[in-house]
C-alpha cells in the first residue's frame, strides 16, 4: 500500500515539502515504516533515527500496526515552551 | 463551576497571549492560590542573539497533547487548568507559552506547574525556529 507521511521542521526542510509517500506492506508497522523511509528517502535517514511517529493524533510503538486510512505523522526531537 | 463548564483548556494561538484573561478564567472560590507561568523568548541562546522565533506546530495533535496537559493537572489535584501555546513568528520578549493552575493551597502548585512544563516540552509537537543576528536560522531539537 502506498501512505502518506506528514513531516514538520528540520524534516520538512530537508525533504523541500510537508508529506511524503512511502511504499509499504499490507501488514507493516511503524517500525517497518521508519525502515521504509529511510531506504526510500534517504536524504532523511539520520533524522528518522530521532524521529517518533504518530498515528492518528497519537504517538505510536514500534509494533503498532499502521490501519489503511491513518493519518501519519514523523515527529522530529519537539521544542515547543 | 463558576465560570467554565469543564475545569481544563487548551488553545493554539496566533496573536499575544492574554496573560489576564487567563488569570480569570482560573478564578475559582475555593482556590487560594493561582499559579501561572509565563515562558518568553529570550534574546540569546547557544552563544548566539536570537532575534526571533518562530513556532511550527502539527496543529491537531498538539492541541490534544495539549489538553491531556491541562487535563492530568486536574487529574493531580489543580481545580481549573489552562495550557497555551503561541504559533508563528515571534519578537524577543513575547510570551510563547502559558501554564496555569488554581487549586486550594499554593504549596503543591509550584510542583505541578514544573511538571506539566516538562510534559509539554516531551509531547506536545511544536518546534521552535530560531533566528539569529548572525547566522542563519535552526531548528532546535527538544526531548
Amino acid at each position: 500500500m502506498k501512505v502518506e507521511v506528514l513531516l514538520f521542521a528540520s524534516l520538512r526542510d530537508l525533504a523541500q515539502s510537508d508529506r511524503i509517500s512511502v511504499e509499504l506492506a499490507e501488514d507493516a508497522t511503524v517500525a517497518d515504516l521508519l525502515v521504509s523511509i529511510s531506504t526510500q528517502y534517504p536524504l532523511l535517514e539520520d533524522r528518522v533515527a530521532l524521529s517518533r511517529v504518530a498515528v492518528n493524533d497519537r504517538f505510536s510503538c514500534s509494533e503498532d500496526p499502521i490501519p489503511p486510512g491513518s493519518e501519519l505523522a514523523l515527529i522530529p526531537p519537539v521544542s515547543g515552551g | 463551576m463558576s465560570n467554565a463548564q469543564v475545569p481544563f483548556r487548551a488553545q493554539l494561538v496566533r496573536s499575544t497571549i492574554d496573560v489576564s484573561s487567563s488569570t480569570s478564567w482560573l478564578g475559582d472560590p475555593g482556590c487560594g492560590a493561582v499559579l501561572i507561568f509565563c515562558g518568553n523568548v529570550r534574546d540569546k541562546n547557544r552563544d548566539q542573539a536570537v532575534t526571533k522565533i518562530e513556532y511550527q506546530a502539527y496543529e491537531t495533535m498538539a492541541l490534544a497533547e495539549l489538553n491531556q496537559v491541562a487535563r492530568s493537572l486536574i487529574d493531580r489535584g489543580a481545580h481549573r487548568a489552562i495550557a497555551i501555546h503561541r504559533l508563528g513568528m515571534l519578537e524577543v520578549g513575547e510570551t510563547s507559552v502559558l501554564l496555569g493552575i488554581s487549586l486550594p493551597h499554593r504549596k503543591d502548585g509550584f510542583q505541578l506547574l514544573e511538571e506539566g512544563m516538562e510534559q509539554i516540552k516531551k509531547m506536545v509537537p511544536i518546534w521552535k525556529h530560531e533566528h539569529y543576528r548572525d547566522a542563519n536560522p535552526v531548528w532546535i531539537d527538544g526531548s
